[in-house]
């Protein structure tokens, strides 16, 4: 009977979300579109299969525009309301017809509804994987997808991988710590923005600023560089060995080296690491007055990138 | 610089089962001009005896062979169906039946391919029947497969029963042609597809024989290439052959890149639009450069040559 009631709660919570985003999307889609999805969730609402229910989820791609939906900062609010840490802003049409379908899916059990969800994304293609992974945190039951989450991780598909490691919460909130090393370690393996990682600073930790630092002198000893942001993570729990590394970073002839060695210096909580940045003093200045922080560096060296 | 000299647009392979092949087939196929492919779901020379083989197969076709392509600048679409040859494992024919219209509908699927006859068995008729049924269900083009034995009554079966079933010829690609099919195919105002193999049975050389023949308005040539003796570069060998013989560039195009945008194009899935855009560009560097497909030390391949040292 417990069981029961979560999912009365999960029901009620799901229905104002949906009410919100058909809303939306209604007032943005043409007449067909609005039709055939109307159409299509009434019949799924009235003689229910699982089959139509795949086909119409699939078939929203078909029937619905590609163009990005824009929410005012007063929907936005809303949906952040709604769910917290949600934002919609980014969705395609079709994007939000599958999400609608999707919420709408009659829980009546939680194992049949874990049957479901597993099939949707055991038979869902790249887009709709990506698409799938990017809304986890409306889900109910969110702490279950963590098996299905972890599968996601796992993939080679850049853009898979990335709908769950950037600006999305759910990783913050439910990634065990070993977990989110792995994606962090990942993420740089994969070239991916580790300042679109939400909650980044945030769980920082010993094993991860270790693995890390290691996999620095792991690159260096073949003759490669890493990515800078790399040195933001690490320097949450210093130790020697990134205490030598910053040291060579503050004598590299690369400009984002020595920023990254300013920038990890001044954000250790290692007195070594304070020592360090109180002594090289080409971007003191510009960090002490905030002129340059993380996220600026972040965005300027993504662009030297392009 | 394409190696083929005389090719300055872009080509497609209709036809090519890119789950068999390497990494540098798909730069090679990119060099040369390919910008866009399809992949008909086929057999994998091992006969499979579970669903479940299917449908990750398909989900490959779906998922990681499409990203795979994409690293290389190739637009990667397929076709969905069951093989005729197992297709005469009816046990599992009927739950692969069932799961096509999950895998049919989603971005990308081009038509339902490739079915037809292999030993024109019963069953191999039955669901052939079925699978052209849910093209028409579903309005999608069907990529047929011709038998290798008994090649000619079998491609005119193949063409009666697409008939009986009520779908319009157009919308039917009638592959793995040669000069005895060829008129009867075209006079039925079906697609001729016709697939270069080395070796074997349709060479370029005759191709462009046939071209010259035919005209370009309703031939497609495609490679099929896969797990056996095949050549993903039999595109754009036979375009470069086809205008040193003196084929007109107009006529290549069409044979070559125009009639499969036609044929495909009618499933809404296949727009020149989706391979022209910008964010197809090429860019391993800034979007790949991690433990996929290129592994450590090597040079990701970028358009700009400038930065190939
Ligand atoms: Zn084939």
């Amino acid at each position: 009977m417990l069981s029961m009631s979560s999912i009365e709660l999960e029901k009620n919570r799901l229905i104002k979300i949906d009410a919100f985003l058909f809303e939306k999307l209604l007032s943005t889609c043409t007449p067909k579109a609005k039709d055939w999805l109307v159409k299509k969730t009434e019949t799924l609402n009235q003689d229910f299969h699982k089959n139509s229910f795949f086909l119409a989820y699939s078939a929203s791609f078909r029937f619905l525009g590609k163009d990005e939906v824009i929410f005012s900062n007063e929907e936005l609010e809303t949906a952040n309301n709604l769910c917290s840490f949600w934002n919609p802003q980014g969705m395609k049409q079709f994007e939000i017809a599958r999400l609608i379908l999707f919420l709408r899916y009659p829980i009546t059990d939680k194992i049949d509804y874990f049957e479901t969800i597993n099939k949707l994304f055991g038979i869902a293609d790249m887009g709709e994987l990506a698409g799938l992974y990017r809304s986890l945190i409306l889900y109910p039951f969110p702490e279950d997808f963590q098996f299905i989450v972890a599968d996601g991780l796992r993939s080679n598909i850049k853009v898979v991988f990335e709908s769950i490691a950037l600006n999305n919460y759910y990783p913050s909130l439910y990634l065990n710590e070993g977990q989110w090393n792995q994606m962090i370690l990942k993420s740089i393996f994969n070239g991916s923005p580790l300042n679109k990682i939400i909650q980044l600073d945030q769980r920082a930790n010993p094993t991860l600023s270790r693995q890390l630092s290691d996999y620095a002198n792991e690159r260096w000893a073949a003759g490669r560089t890493v990515n800078p942001e790399l040195w933001r993570v690490a320097a949450a729990y210093t130790d020697n060995q990134l205490l030598e590394q910053y040291k060579r970073l503050f004598s590299s002839v690369n400009e984002f080296e020595r920023k990254a060695a300013a920038l990890a210096c001044a954000t250790s909580k290692s007195e070594d690491a304070i020592a360090l940045f109180n002594i090289n003093l080409e971007y003191k200045k510009e960090i002490e007055t905030q002129k340059l922080n993380w996220l600026d560096f972040s965005n300027e060296w993504y662009q030297s990138l392009l | 610089m394409n190696p083929y000299s005389l090719i300055d647009f872009p080509l497609i392979d209709p036809h090519a089962h890119m789950v068999s092949r390497t990494t540098e087939d798909y730069k090679a196929m990119q060099e040369a001009g390919v910008v866009a492919l399809i992949e008909p779901a086929f057999w994998l020379g091992q006969p499979r005896t579970e669903v479940g083989s299917f449908k990750d197969y398909f989900s490959t076709l779906v998922g990681f062979e499409r990203f795979r392509a994409s690293q290389f600048g190739i637009k990667h679409y397929c076709t969905i169906g069951l093989n005729s040859k197992e297709a005469n494992n009816e046990i599992l024919a009927e739950k692969v039946i069932e799961l096509l219209p999950l895998y049919a509908c989603k971005e990308g699927v081009v038509g339902i391919g490739e079915i037809g006859f292999d030993d024109q068995t019963p069953a191999e008729e039955k669901y052939f029947r079925i699978q052209v049924d849910l093209a028409i269900e579903l309005e999608m083009p069907v990529q047929v497969h011709t038998p290798h034995r008994d090649k000619k009554k079998g491609t005119y079966r193949s063409m009666d029963l697409c008939i009986e079933q009520g779908i319009a010829p157009h919308w039917v690609i009638i592959d793995h042609n040669n000069e005895e099919t060829a008129k009867e195919v075209l006079d039925r105002g079906f697609w001729a597809a016709f697939t270069i193999y080395p070796h074997t049975k349709m060479g370029n050389e005759r191709m462009v024989e046939i071209v010259k023949q035919y005209g370009p308005e309703k031939i497609i040539v495609n490679s099929a290439t896969d797990w056996g003796i095949s050549d993903p570069l039999a595109v754009p060998k036979t375009a470069q052959l086809m205008l040193e013989r003196g084929i007109p560039k107009d006529w290549v195009k069409k044979v070559c890149y125009q009639n499969a945008i036609k044929a495909f194009g009618q499933s809404g899935q296949f727009n020149e639009s989706d391979w022209n855009s910008e964010v197809q560009k090429i860019d391993q560097r800034e979007k790949f450069s991690g433990n996929s497909i290129l592994r450590g030390g090597q040079v990701p391949q970028v358009e700009d040559k400038k930065i190939i040292r």
